[in-house]
């Protein structure tokens, strides 16, 4: 019968067992994450902004040569 | 109106020159534009350099003109022979991409750095050179399953993480290291994921002694104290990086 090797679960089994791997949900954790989201509301909304100016400027070209 | 006058045109770029250890010397601080990031970078007194502003020639092809001539991103047609073309510069430009790529460079790099600041301990007075790029999974886990300087279990769990077509990477190093086409830690981002407003798109990401991944089973991101070593970077269509 064939046996399937999965090395990754064996890696991610054996940090677990030797007491290396942490749930990210500490306060720090989830205040590290929230201010991702926040910044990350804050890079969308100027990205939003750039690239509507860029179709509305791209319009407006011609190519004369 | 642009300094270029009225001169209205468009050339193709397909490449350019390679990264030399000159280039990599003279390469400036980054100018961050983002107050966050530029705040925490001037906090901890981190020296930060970018791929991305070592001011490379490009590769340039122009029906007008003989093929493959280089130049700088900021002067395209400096080698024309009509000096009224020498001030044209690029006002705008299409990069084709895959269509399901929806992960943007400017949201993803924003996202990396974003992570990188805030999930990892990013030490005081260090020197920080990021190296961003867009690749398939495939060539990605190519690379790194022949790779033989990236340490196997990191190599293990990458190698078996489903990962979507395309995946944005990012590669952190210092100076000294990327001289040698070293880096020391990796990030992965999905770039076909749609919703950028969160944390969606981080597939995985190491550094610092540090593995963090989404874990499927609890609905959230774990941290594992995994060290990871100097590897070689990833260079397979990006040759001479």
């Amino acid at each position: 019968m064939a046996t399937i090797l999965n090395k990754r679960d064996e890696v991610l089994a054996q940090l677990a067992a030797d007491n290396k791997v942490f749930v990210m949900n500490s306060t720090e954790d989830l205040a590290g994450l929230f201010a991702i989201d926040q910044h990350m509301e804050e890079v969308n909304r100027d990205y939003q902004i750039k690239d509507r100016q860029s179709q509305l400027s791209a319009a407006t070209v011609i190519l004369t040569s | 109106m642009h300094i270029g006058g009225d001169i209205g045109h468009a050339v193709l770029t397909i490449g350019r020159e390679r990264t030399t250890d000159n280039l990599i010397d003279s390469l400036q601080v980054t100018d961050e534009t983002d107050p966050l990031i530029a705040g925490i970078i001037a906090r901890k007194r981190i020296q930060f350099f970018d791929n991305d502003d070592i001011r490379k020639d490009f590769v340039f092809i122009d029906d007008n003109r003989p093929i493959y001539q280089l130049g700088k991103i900021n002067a395209p047609a400096a080698h024309y022979p009509v000096a009224r073309w020498h001030n044209c510069e690029i006002t705008h430009f299409v990069v084709p991409l895959y269509s399901k790529v929806y992960l943007e460079a400017f949201r993803a790099k924003n996202l990396f750095k974003s992570i990188l600041f805030n999930l990892f301990k990013v030490p005081d007075d260090s020197q920080i050179f990021i190296r961003f790029y867009l690749t398939s999974s495939r060539s990605f886990k190519h690379s790194l399953a022949i790779n033989t300087t990236f340490d196997q279990p990191t190599k293990d769990i990458l190698l078996e993480t489903a990962l979507p077509k395309f995946i944005w990477i990012a590669e952190t190093s210092n100076k000294a290291l990327i001289k040698a086409k070293m880096a020391d830690g990796i990030f992965i981002f999905d770039a076909t994921q749609g919703n950028t407003q969160t944390t969606n798109a981080l597939i995985a990401a190491s550094y610092n002694n540090e593995f963090v991944f989404f874990d499927e089973n609890t609905k959230n991101f774990v941290r594992n104290i995994l060290p990871l070593h100097s590897f070689s970077i990833f260079t397979n269509n990006l040759n001479g990086f």
